[in-house]
């Protein structure tokens, strides 16, 4: 059985990048066109061997292609973006093509932990000296 | 279920924060006050729809090194969940939010910055059409705005002064996403005064030298604004909907970084560039 996307997990393609979000853990997470592709494809179904023939493989590492895949499945099981247990989707997604002419790793590329109060002086949270936006009215 | 220690002679004022409507309600008339002194441009008549908070002072002394009652001070927080809402509470300070109710009873020291600790968290759970920005607002003469977005330190108040009278707010902006693009209302906060207008781009703001200013590619503007965001963290439905604004943000409102240096013509430079 292969992966499938969390069900925690909510996702967006933004330009050519795909965005996460953790609901859960309240991290954001940022895959790379490769990346997104992968994603797209996490039914529950498809494995590795299941993507490889979708693939535009022409350089000359591609051998190491299949280790680069498992490599960003790690990735996202590490980061507890998908799962491995419960049933595949019902409906399976059709795979989109492959975003680049050529294979290009999937990746995480960025990643931030998201706070209430962003990053203003007035809402940082703990102990600390008072805020200097003192109001002057 | 909100108790209230004592029934006293309760005077109230309402303030619209963007289209959501909170009335304090308190005994402590010097309170209702320093919210009036922050708040003012932003009176509204009451109305039954208002979220309700309810301040009770507590006999605990203000921070020794707090400024002002009306200023910012630091605190730990912690949220957590409660029967039909959430409860926030600090060394300090303590309030109940009853979402079912539409009310919050909050106790602590009398100074604004418990309230301010209170509403980080209420206003972006009670606004559920955008999301709530640290950003400065400023008007354009097209009737357009433009979002400031970045840390403290990064130049809000900074670009709002320089904007003068075009400025609506130096701290906290609301967006509405609507039909490919998006709206901004200017929240009260220290300087802002009532206005909203739809948005024409969203800078990310930094120091420089000189002005200097770059485009940013959609991912790159999702980057930037989701540390600028006030996330409902505790409601993972109400995350899930901040998190679909703010893609759409990203894709919809041209977004640049700005490294600008504080002098007046930095105005004339965004106009310039971002038309």
């Amino acid at each position: 059985m292969g992966l499938r996307r969390g069900a925690h997990v909510a996702w967006r393609r933004v330009g050519d990048e795909t965005v996460l979000i953790h609901l859960r853990n309240k991290k954001i997470y940022v895959l790379n066109p490769s990346g997104g592709f992968f994603w797209h494809g996490l039914d529950g179904e498809r494995g590795t061997a299941q993507f490889l023939p979708n693939l535009p493989i022409a350089d000359p590492s591609a051998e190491r292609v299949p280790e680069r895949i498992e490599a960003f499945l790690r990735d996202l099981q590490e980061a507890d973006l998908v799962a491995t247990d419960g049933a595949p989707e019902e409906r399976p997604v059709s795979l989109p093509d492959y975003p680049l002419p050529t294979f290009v790793p999937p990746e995480l590329v960025w990643q931030q932990e998201l706070r209430n109060f962003g990053q203003s002086c007035a809402f940082i949270s703990g102990s600390g000296p008072t805020c200097d936006a003192i109001p002057t009215t | 279920m909100l108790e209230l220690a004592e029934e006293k002679e309760i005077s109230q004022a309402s303030f619209a924060f963007g289209e959501t409507h909170l009335r304090f309600e308190s005994g402590d008339r010097t309170w209702l006050a320093y919210l009036d002194r922050r708040y003012r441009r932003f009176s509204v008549s009451p109305r039954a729809e208002s979220f309700v908070v309810r301040f009770e002072p507590t006999s605990a002394p203000l921070p020794p090194d707090l400024v002002t009652p009306l200023a910012a001070y630091l605190e730990a927080v912690h949220c957590a969940p409660a029967a039909d809402g959430y409860r926030v509470s600090t060394e300090t300070s303590e309030c109940e939010i009853d979402m079912r109710s539409r009310r919050a009873f909050l106790r602590g020291p009398a100074a604004l910055y418990p309230l301010d600790n209170v509403l980080r968290h209420l206003l972006p759970l009670l606004w559920d059409e955008g999301l709530i920005v640290h950003s400065a607002l400023v008007a354009g003469e097209d009737g357009t705005a433009v979002l400031a977005c970045g840390p403290s330190g990064a130049g809000k108040s900074t670009i709002a002064r320089l904007a003068g009278e075009r400025a609506l707010s130096d701290e906290l902006a609301a967006v509405r996403i609507e039909g490919g693009g998006a709206t901004s209302i200017a929240l009260p906060f220290w300087e802002s005064r009532p206005g909203s207008a739809r948005l024409r781009a969203a800078l990310h703001l930094g120091h420089g030298p000189r002005n200097r200013i770059e485009r940013l590619r959609p991912a790159q503007a999702l980057r930037r604004l989701a540390s600028q965001v006030l996330w409902p963290v505790w409601d993972e439905e109400a995350m899930a909907r901040s998190f679909a604004y703010l893609a759409e943000l990203a894709e919809t409102v041209p977004a640049f970084d700005l490294s600008f240096a504080p002098r007046g013509d930095v105005w004339d430079f965004i106009d310039k560039e971002v038309s």
